[in-house]
Parts: C-alpha cells; sequence; structure tokens
C-alpha cells in the first residue's frame, strides 16, 4: 500500500520533469563554467537543492561576496518554502516521526505544488508526497551531473528554459475558476513582473507570493460577507 | 581558512537554513494549530506561487544578471494559457507553447 502510493507519487511529478531537466542541466552547466569542480558543483546542488538559490550562490561565490550576503540571498530566495512547509503540513500529519526530516529535504516547488492543489480530505500523504520529492531529486540531481559535464553541447536558442513556465502556466489555469483566485493570481502575477527586478536579494518573488494570498483571502471575505447581507 | 573550507561552510550554512524553512512546519510531529486569519491567507498561497512563477518567467528573460523584458515569451506564454484553458492537456500546452516560443525566436 505505501509502495504503491508511493509510486502514485513519482508517476504524479513525471510531467515536471519537462521543467526540471533543462533547468537542472542549466545549472549544472553554468556552476562548472564559472570555474568549480563537478564534484564541488554536485555538493553544492545536494546541501542547498534548490535551483535558483544554487545559481545565486555560484554567482555570488564567483564574486567573492561576503559570507552573510552570499547566505543570505540564498535563504531570502528560499524563504517561500517556510510558506510552502506551512501550506503542505496539514496533509502530511500522520507522517512517521523518523520520515519528517527527510521529506522536509526533499519539499520542491513541485511536491508543494502537487500536494497543496488537492482538497485537504484527511487522507495520508505522506507516501505520495516523498514519491513526488525523491522522484524529482533524482531527477534534478543526474540533469545536474548531465549539464555539468556535457551541457555545452545543447545550441542556447533552443529556448528549452522555456518548458519550466510552461508548466506553471498550465498548473494555475485550473485554479482560476473562483473570483477569489482569479484575484490572487492577478495581483501575484503583476507582483512578480513589478517586484522581481525592482527588489534587492531576490525578494520580490515573496512578496508577490504574500500580496496574492493577501489580495485572494480579501476577495473571500467580501464575497462572503456579500453573501450574508444579500 | 583556506577557500575551500570556506565554501563548504557556506554551502553547509545555506543547507542548514534552508532545511530549517522546509522542515519549520513538516518535522515538528504536533500539529501547530493556525488562526484563522493565517489559515485563510495559507489557502491562496498555491495559486499565488504558481501565477507569481509562470507570469514572472513568461515576462522576462535574465541575461547576465538584467532582467529583459521578453516579447516571445509573454506571446508564447499567452498561447500556452489558452491551450491550457481549453484543452487540460499538459503535453499539448508544453508543445504548442515550445513551437510558439521556436516559431516567434525565427521571426524576430
Amino acid at each position: 500500500m505505501k509502495l504503491r502510493l508511493f509510486f502514485d507519487g513519482v508517476r504524479e511529478v513525471v510531467p515536471f520533469f519537462i521543467g526540471a531537466i533543462p533547468f537542472g542541466i542549466a545549472a549544472g552547466l553554468y556552476s562548472v563554467e564559472k570555474g568549480f569542480s563537478t564534484f564541488d558543483s554536485f555538493l553544492m546542488s545536494v546541501f542547498i537543492f534548490a535551483g535558483a538559490a544554487q545559481v545565486a550562490t555560484v554567482n555570488l561565490l564567483t564574486d567573492n561576496a561576503p559570507f552573510w550576503i552570499i547566505v543570505g540571498t540564498a535563504l531570502v530566495i528560499n524563504l517561500r518554502f517556510l510558506i510552502f512547509s506551512a501550506s503542505v503540513s496539514p496533509y502530511l500529519t500522520q507522517a512517521p516521526r523518523v520520515l519528517r526530516p527527510f521529506m522536509a529535504y526533499f519539499m520542491t516547488d513541485s511536491s508543494f505544488i502537487l500536494t497543496a492543489r488537492r482538497p485537504n480530505d484527511g487522507v495520508d500523504r505522506t507516501y505520495q508526497f516523498l514519491g513526488i520529492s525523491i522522484a524529482i531529486w533524482i531527477v534534478w540531481q543526474a540533469s545536474f551531473l548531465i549539464g555539468a559535464n556535457f551541457g555545452n553541447i545543447i545550441p542556447n536558442n533552443w529556448s528549452l528554459d522555456f518548458a519550466l513556465p510552461l508548466l506553471f502556466i498550465f498548473f494555475t489555469a485550473p485554479f482560476l475558476n473562483t473570483s477569489p483566485n482569479i484575484v490572487a493570481a492577478l495581483v501575484s502575477g503583476v507582483g512578480a513582473i513589478i517586484f522581481i527586478p525592482l527588489l534587492p536579494l531576490h525578494s520580490g518573488m515573496i512578496t508577490a507570493i504574500l500580496l496574492g494570498a493577501i489580495a485572494g483571502s480579501l476577495m473571500k471575505k467580501y464575497k462572503l460577507k456579500k453573501a450574508v447581507n444579500a | 581558512m583556506s577557500e575551500h573550507t570556506l565554501f563548504l561552510l557556506t554551502i553547509a550554512a545555506i543547507g542548514l537554513g534552508t532545511l530549517f524553512f522546509r522542515g519549520a512546519f513538516i518535522i515538528p510531529q504536533k500539529a501547530h494549530h493556525l488562526s484563522n486569519r493565517m489559515e485563510s491567507l495559507l489557502e491562496f498561497i498555491p495559486v499565488s506561487a504558481m501565477a507569481a512563477l509562470a507570469f514572472a518567467h513568461s515576462f522576462y528573460i535574465k541575461s547576465g544578471g538584467v532582467y529583459e523584458i521578453s516579447p516571445e515569451r509573454i506571446t508564447a506564454g499567452l498561447i500556452a494559457f489558452g491551450v491550457a484553458w481549453f484543452s487540460k492537456n499538459m503535453l499539448l500546452t508544453f508543445a504548442v507553447g515550445m513551437a510558439a516560443i521556436w516559431v516567434l525566436g525565427l521571426l524576430s
């Protein structure tokens, strides 16, 4: 039963490989091109396991930025995991204590999206979550190593990095079926466009997400009030 | 301290900090009780996160640390959204989106 749920998770995350593979290859190639050995690059990928933060870390290490700037920047980029952790934890209340640190380490944007998009119906999502997360970890690390060793043979004009936004577009579309969700998506999306280039230390993304969530929440409150007063 | 030791300490610090964020609500076995306001906010985090990622990655291309607006990506993203909305088919969305970006790239 647990194994079946685990492989259900693996099957569910397969479409995300379309985005993870090119991104992983690009991140591996970037790290090696900046002068890091394949081994050190891979160590970074295993320790951090977050593409945007890895790329930013490579950038800042190459620029000889101070320790606290490098660590601070990477952690601000990864701050979204704190919100994701709060969002998915209600789905994982039945997880055994011994598995929880591993579940935490392996959590990514994809395991968050695939878990949190479901209604919280009390079903134990532990093994499904692990299947999703471990599968994406394996694909990410393998792609990263391929990129580090062979990435320079892929032509730049293939635009393979566009695969990732296509995935996010596909997963956003079905959510846009209620006005609070539409408001949340629009505010967050426009916020991302405005704040990402504007705010320092990659804090634009987290700002946009929080603004979107607040807007959606306010819209829901307004609709409830209107329904009560009607 | 050698450069390599500093490198190892740096990635270890980032790794531990990121693990703290990831595990803050997952690792504690005791169920955390959030206020109604916080739960209402969390309800909209998934759609906000996906929309922010979709918009940002479709609108800009990052080149040498600078964000450049990409009309090709915006157009291809809108086409892909339409396909996703009507077809609800991931492979079709991906195929049409990639075809659109390649064609628009050739035309520009």
